[in-house]
């Protein structure tokens, strides 16, 4: 009798989960509208419900009831499982985010470790969706993205390293547990500015959005797409969007931190994600794209030098404070 | 010699029958990017670019035969048509070439008027320019600032000549109607408040570095070049030639107005841009000067209703938004022109992207066709 | 390297977030026109009554001089007015060359310009259509526009 039981919790987890990305994704998008349109001195979508709120549930299943078009000479095995592979990654890294001391859908012990190889996943489905179509500007845009994710994982991963050293440990809620007395972003502000800029850059968001760039090969790796996949490819990226902010806020910004009750711990991690989520749509309305290989020069001759004298410093200092402690 | 052993004898490889090609990537008429119905095809290695081949002709209208069946006053609304961002320059040339033509006289109120006109419209020109630029390197702000304070420009011309894109306002020997009541506070306040936008853009996009990197030392222009290619205006000046049409041949009263021509020094993207930015302050010192010394008289000069001009054949010129429009005018002796040819600033600058992107990322080909400014009203008549 | 620029362009947008947005809602809000904005071109109406009486005396002159050849008049002998007079809207550019050689200034130029249609026959007008809504006086020209903004208008909100 029990064991069907707990399957059937850990399922219920699930689905709560899932049915909280949807609806995320369709906030972000929402607010992504309005906010550039106010920044734009117009005012964004208006008719639908108050405020325009109900645009998006329009939008999403305008393009459920639209013809699925599959272009002849597609490698027909990549092109209809690249957009499933690009919820992976978010699906996963999503059951691991903890809301409050003890709302998380599963907890192990290297938590951080997980999530950040994961991530790594993601690139995989935007490969995919450019070879697989049958298309030159699609090929442009995969390989541009896969040179593109692969050099900014690096630094985005050390940086995190910094806070690791300060908390000892490589659980989320542990992390945020350590940060108690001074949220890790006063300390390791190199290692913040480093983290949000190398994450901007892994999901594609203006000014590094080469892979999708519109105005040279129209939409990048998503060209061939229409209908219900490409709503999926979308969606992912505001969800990868709200899950970049999310770890920010838990790993720098203190998560919870001043509640521990599990209703005011939830509110306020939310708040604190919307603000990071504000400035990456604030930055992505004022500022024009890198070119490839002046980003590629940003990447590898700037942050990751950067991210390693944060780390060499921070484990002097650790170890520096640590002697100091026990003498 | 090292593989040789008594079994079997090996065979030495060619590598040099694999067909070997550049990737070929259409950037076909249908692009966000491209000004207009626009087509070119690129070999590209990698990211590289080796040479392009472009396709024009998509929106050929056949402007100049229908110039041969129709009168002289019925061709002037189709003149608007070319460059359709800056309508007035064309109509003013036009209307120039039939004066000289039939040696008309125009009155100096209805030059002051239609240098207020034109210079209006080149700064309309010139946002429009601004904000297909920001969207080119992929800031989406620039290009609704852009339209937005176009819009207090176009309210003046619409008081004025009753249009917002295609004004048919000038008429051969004059301009359509007199200046309304109200039309000299609108344009003092015009003057007042548009400053502070030019200082808005500066902080938005001019000033920064993202910016200047993308468009600094990318496809330069050396001035021996451009005069093989046969470039004019804006992009002639960024490369350090002091040629505008309007101080050596002045027309319509040029002369009597104080203003600067700015030049570039190093022939990159970012002198062109830097000039018509430059460009729009030096036309508002004009419309102020124009508008504070507008003399009294006719509006238009006396023609007859159906225009002869005698036999003849001219050409005139004149400084567009873009660069140097000229209208090449055969008469007869009859109602309608044995031929007119016109000569578009956007024919020659498209047909140098080809030699001005070789060897540049595709990402630069598109600035530097930007930077051209062309239109495709205007190439393809 | 990356510094002040990139700071003063975010500053700009944060302005423009807190300000007020500068578009109207249309179409519950309208945009008022100029007083020689190009819009439908309309018959010039003596007597509308007891049975219309037009100026136009069907000279056809405004056929003859029209560059994309969109009017049609027909006149029987003898009579007065016009007994057809058919304008293809799909074809006219409002270049109001019409206007202007008229000799009998029996043309109008209003500011509607919200005109749909389903087909392209839809745009062709004949001349019960194209009649103003008020009449012509010689003296008081200046009231009878301000007349026909305000009728369109009404008409539009209906």
């Amino acid at each position: 009798m029990v064991w069907w039981i707990e399957l059937l919790w850990s399922l219920l987890k699930l689905v709560i989960a899932f049915a909280f990305i949807f609806i995320t994704a369709l906030i972000l998008i929402w607010m992504l509208r309005k906010v550039m349109g106010h920044m734009q001195y117009r005012r964004g979508p208006l008719h639908h419900g108050p405020h325009g709120m109900w645009q998006t549930v329009f939008d999403a299943i305008k393009l459920l009831g639209k013809e699925d078009i599959i272009p002849t000479g597609v490698d027909r095995w990549t092109f209809i499982w690249a957009p499933i592979v690009v919820f992976i990654p978010t699906l996963t890294i999503f059951a691991f985010l903890p809301f409050a001391e003890k709302i998380t859908a599963t907890n192990i012990e290297i938590s951080l470790f997980f999530v950040l190889a994961v991530m790594g996943l993601s690139i995989l489905s935007l490969l995919m969706a450019g070879w697989g179509s049958n298309n030159k500007y699609a090929l442009l845009g995969g390989l541009r993205a896969a040179a593109q994710m692969m050099s900014y994982e690096i630094p985005m991963i050390i940086s995190t390293m910094g806070v690791v050293l300060m908390a000892g440990s490589m659980n989320l809620i542990e992390i945020v547990r350590a940060q108690n007395h001074m949220w890790y972003a006063v300390p390791q502000i190199i290692g913040f500015f480093i983290f949000f800029t190398a994450s901007l850059a892994e999901i594609n968001s203006t000014p590094f959005d080469i892979p999708e760039a519109e105005s040279e090969i129209v939409a990048g790796f998503n060209v061939e797409y229409s209908g219900f996949r490409f709503a999926a490819f979308f969606l992912a990226e505001f969800v990868n969007l709200f899950i970049v902010c999310a770890l920010a806020a838990l790993l720098f910004l203190g998560g919870w931190q001043p509640f521990t009750n599990p209703v005011w711990g939830t509110v306020i991690f939310l708040a604190k994600t919307y603000v990071l989520i504000f400035i990456a749509m604030w930055i992505r309305s004022t500022f024009p794209r890198f070119r490839l290989d002046q980003f590629m020069d940003f990447g590898w001759k700037v942050l990751l030098p950067l991210s390693l004298a944060n780390l060499f410093i921070t484990g002097v200092i650790v170890l520096v404070v640590d002697k100091i402690r026990s003498v | 010699m090292d593989n040789e052993n008594m079994f079997y004898e090996e065979q030495e490889l060619v590598l040099d029958d694999l067909p070997k090609d550049y990737m070929e990537v259409n950037f076909g008429p249908h692009h966000p990017s491209t000004h207009g119905v626009f087509r070119f095809i690129a070999k590209v290695d990698g990211e590289k670019i080796i040479s392009i081949d472009p396709v024009i002709g998509y929106l050929h209208r056949g402007i100049e035969k229908m110039a041969e069946s129709r009168t002289y006053n019925q061709f002037k609304p189709l003149v608007d048509r070319l460059d359709y961002t800056g309508a007035l320059n064309n109509e003013l040339c036009y209307c120039l070439a039939v004066e000289k033509l039939m040696e008309i006289e125009v009155p100096e109120r209805a030059q002051a008027i239609r240098v207020i006109c034109a210079e209006l419209n080149r700064i309309a020109g010139h946002l429009i320019f601004f904000g297909a630029m920001g969207l080119e390197v992929g800031a989406f702000t620039p290009l609704l600032f852009g339209f937005l304070d176009r819009e207090l420009i176009l309210n003046i011309l619409e008081m004025l000549a009753g249009g917002r894109l295609t004004f048919n306002y000038m008429t051969i020997g004059g301009v359509r109607e007199d200046v309304p009541d109200s039309f000299r506070d609108k344009l003092d306040r015009f003057i007042k408040n548009f400053p502070v936008k030019l200082k808005r853009y500066k902080e938005l996009i001019t000033g920064n570095e993202i910016f200047i990197n993308r468009l600094k030392n990318v496809g330069i222009l050396k001035k021996e070049d451009l005069f093989n290619w046969g470039a004019s205006g804006p992009t002639l000046r960024g490369s350090g030639v002091r040629f505008d049409i309007r101080k050596v041949e002045p027309y319509s009263g040029y002369e009597k107005y104080d203003f600067e021509i700015p030049v570039g020094t190093n022939g990159d993207v970012l002198d062109r841009y830097l000039v018509r930015m430059e460009e729009i302050k030096q036309s508002i010192r004009i419309v102020e000067q124009a508008a504070n010394n507008l003399p009294s008289g006719d509006y238009t000069a006396k023609v007859p209703k159906i225009l002869k001009p005698p036999e003849g054949e001219i050409y005139y010129r004149n400084e567009g938004t873009k660069g140097e429009i000229g209208f090449y005018i055969v008469s007869k002796g009859d109602k309608n022109p044995y031929r007119l040819k016109i000569r578009t600033p956007s024919f020659s600058h498209i047909n140098m992207l080809s030699f001005a992107a070789s060897g540049n990322y595709i990402a630069d080909a598109i600035v530097i066709l930007g930077s051209f400014d062309t239109v495709m009203g205007s190439c393809d008549r | 390297m990356l510094g002040v620029g990139l700071v003063k362009g975010l500053k700009t947008t944060l302005r423009a977030f807190f300000s007020k947005p500068v578009t109207l809602v249309y179409p519950y809000r309208k945009v008022k026109i100029a007083d020689r904005g190009q819009g439908l071109i309309r018959l010039r109406m003596t007597q509308i009554e007891p049975s219309p009486v037009y100026k136009c005396t069907g000279c056809r002159i405004c056929e003859k001089n029209c560059p994309q050849h969109c009017i049609t008049v027909v006149k029987k002998e003898g009579e007065k007015q016009p007994e057809t007079y058919t304008v293809n809207y799909g074809l006219c550019m409002f270049c109001r060359i019409c206007i202007d050689v008229c000799p009998f200034d029996a043309l109008q130029q209003t500011q509607e310009h919200e005109f749909i249609g389903a087909s392209r026959q839809d745009f062709i007008r004949q001349k019960e259509e194209l009649q103003m809504k008020t009449v012509y006086i010689e003296e008081e020209k200046k009231e009878e526009i301000r007349e026909i903004n305000k009728n369109s208008q009404q008409e539009n909100k209906e």
